[in-house]
């Protein structure tokens, strides 16, 4: 199962076989939760904004689009809305998320370095959006979709659910945008650039 | 610059999702097209479908395992359900044990028509203290109070009574399936406007048969019975006034009113105290699965000493927060204090570590501070999340031994369930060590008013030793 298809493996959850879609969560949570952090520079709220993500996935399950098999880029794209409204979006999800199993505190404590990481990131991720923050939050997910998610433009195209002409013209505008309004020197994916 | 998540907490989440899953596609089934065919055979064979669903509906089985779906099916059972007339009562149970069962209220409902119904109240002795009642003469409500401690009726207008089931407004267990007065119920647990809330729901209608709850007064069980609406029935709204009784033009002052049963458990939450040191349970009010209910549950009823605390409160004291070196680095402990308002107890609890380091580009030390910050309401032994309060860090002192004092700014974010304190920076000079005492600062705002209503203070129960 590890191997097929994030579309097979769609088909078959749907078909009732839920641990297929467990499958594509493993596959794919690490870069929503990471996408989910660069938007909200929280990682306590990005963990539980990632599930949101997930069980709103699951919920538009018959809406998905995928990219060369890929279900990744809908994803990113479902993400992008459910952080826009964050607060909103985990107040929507407030009952379901209540349900999460108690978390392991006394282990939680132990993972001191992961806490550490978690903190300096979060400084770090603050002077990054702090930049970005100078962007139109459209301009922004542009960005961050071409650059920390590396997504091409059919990829983006997919996420935002736009014509892929409007993606490269947007984008050539963000880029201009960003390199006249703040120091941030950002590597673009090659195909996006 | 993105942490990563742990594994365990993929995994948990990863449960979760599988868990709501089933959830979530039974709330939103995408509808499928259904094709008719004009042949009989079709029609028939889609008969028997109907049948073989609406059969399979009626059996109470199809979401026997699932809390929620059972609190649905059984909104949905009140509000279909009219042509009826509903019977309330609402019984405490006061004391320490369960000897002194008492029926407070008693009331009748009309489902048909709204705003015919009649409600009494009781006093110790069983005896009527107000009995009102209200019925529909030329298009308008007329509903008449008799107060037995007065010996006057009076009469008035355009309000009726009208008794609505209490059920959780969200489920979060099913306990199991329990004979309540001999019929076959469901017992659910749950939540009403976040305190705890055991129903119990006849398993074949759904209609609600029992709902329990604590209050400040103790236990509170609300008995509901659903007669065919028929003219014996009915009658039972109808009250003759005694003999001898003086007719008044006022109406009944609103405060001598009785109340509907029920109404009082909605809008009353019992605080606990401490977290993690329950003083107060729902009890099981029917004793076992398949036995018949007791008359007298057992109950734990909160000391009226911890009930209930203006919100006027004065702020909470700093709590030591432990530090406590691990080899690895230092990690800190779950640390927690509490405060009221006059409606529960909240937890103000923070996980975390912190820990000094030194940082050579601009050869200062800095250290990183508590982690995760959340308030908790807490009711009993159970604890969740709450948006009612928010806590916001605002900063973090820092005193050397040598006595240089840090008001040091952090990188504190706007909260809501969620706050953190980032990384604060000392600038001393490196090579000796520095002993140092810390305290993180945080503002408490109730979410729906801006203006701060007190401050929290963590401080480090022991010394940080920083060291180039």
């Amino acid at each position: 199962m590890k191997n097929d298809s994030d579309k097979s493996l769609w088909q078959r959850a749907i078909d009732g076989d839920h641990p297929a879609f467990g499958v594509i969560f493993e596959r794919h949570v690490k870069r929503i939760y990471e996408h989910c952090f660069r938007r909200v520079a929280s990682w306590s709220m990005a963990e539980d904004l990632t599930s949101v993500v997930f069980l709103e996935a699951w919920r538009k399950r018959e809406n998905v689009h995928f990219v060369n098999d890929s279900a990744l880029p809908w994803l990113l794209g479902v993400a992008t809305n459910i952080c826009r409204n964050a607060v909103r979006s985990l107040r929507s999800y407030k009952a379901t998320l209540s349900r999460l199993p108690e978390a392991d505190k006394a282990n939680d404590a132990l993972e001191s370095d992961l806490l550490l990481d978690r903190l300096h990131s979060e400084s770090e991720a603050k002077v990054v959006l702090e930049q970005l923050s100078r962007l139109s939050d459209d301009d922004r997910v542009l960005i961050e979709l071409a650059v920390f998610e590396g997504l091409g433009y059919e990829e983006i195209s997919t996420a935002l659910g736009i014509p892929i002409g409007t993606v490269r013209s947007r984008l050539s505008r963000a880029r201009g945008r960003l390199k006249e309004r703040t120091t941030l020197n950002l590597q673009f994916n090659e195909e996006a650039s | 610059m993105t942490p990563h998540m742990s594994e365990s907490e993929i995994e948990r989440r990863k449960r979760h999702l599988l868990a709501e899953m089933t959830l979530i596609e039974n709330r939103h089934k995408v509808p499928k097209k259904r094709y008719l065919y004009s042949s009989a055979v079709a029609a028939a064979i889609l008969a028997i479908c109907l049948v073989a669903a609406l059969l399979q509906a009626n059996s109470g089985n199809a979401d026997i395992d699932n809390p929620e779906l059972i609190l649905v099916s059984s909104v949905k059972a009140v509000d279909s359900t009219t042509d009826v007339v509903l019977y309330a009562k609402e019984t405490h149970f006061e004391g320490n044990d369960s000897s002194s069962p008492r029926v407070v209220s008693e009331a009748w409902s009309d489902r048909k028509t709204p705003g015919v119904g009649r409600v009494k109240t009781l006093d110790s002795d069983g005896k009527s203290v107000v009995d009102s009642s209200a019925v529909i003469e030329d298009g308008k409500t007329v509903r008449q109070d008799i107060s037995y401690d007065t010996s006057t009726v009076h009469v008035s207008t355009d309000v009726g009574v009208e008794v609505k089931p209490l059920l959780p407004d969200q489920a979060t267990k099913l306990v199991g399936e329990e004979l309540i007065d001999n019929v076959e119920s469901l017992h659910i647990s749950g939540l009403n406007r976040d305190a705890p809330i055991e129903a119990w729901v006849n398993k074949v209608t759904r209609l609600p048969i029992r709902v329990a709850s604590m209050t400040k007064g103790g236990l509170v069980v609300l008995d509901y019975q659903w007669f065919q609406r028929t003219e014996q029935t009915l009658a039972t709204i109808n009250v003759a006034v005694p003999e001898n009784f003086i007719h008044s033009d006022e109406p009944l002052p609103s405060n001598k009113q009785p109340e509907i049963p029920g109404s009082d458990v909605a809008s009353v939450v019992v605080p606990g105290s401490e977290l993690n040191e329950a003083t107060a349970t729902i009890p099981n009010v029917a004793a076992s699965p398949t036995t018949v209910v007791s008359a007298s549950p057992p109950v734990v009823v909160i000391p009226s000493t911890t009930t209930t605390v203006a919100s006027t409160a004065p702020p909470p004291a700093p709590v030591p927060y432990d530090h406590t070196s691990t080899g690895k680095g230092l990690s800190g402990r779950v640390c927690q204090s509490h405060f009221y308002d006059a409606d529960s107890v909240y937890v103000v609890a923070c996980v975390g570590i912190w820990r000094p380091y030194f940082r050579s580009e601009n050869q200062t030390y800095s250290f990183t501070g508590v982690g995760d910050v959340s308030v908790y309401r807490v009711e009993g032994a159970k604890k969740w999340k709450t948006s009612k309060y928010l806590v916001k860090p605002s900063d973090i002192s820092l005193t050397l031994a040598n006595g240089s004092r840090y008001d040091t700014s952090c990188y504190c974010q706007p909260t809501l369930d969620y706050g953190s304190i980032d990384s604060a920076y000392v600038f001393e000079p490196p090579g000796e060590p520095h002993t140092a005492s810390a305290q993180f600062h945080f503002e408490i705002y109730k979410s729906d008013d801006p203006n701060s209503i007190g401050t929290f203070t963590v401080e480090t129960a022991n010394p940080v030793i920083f060291s180039g």
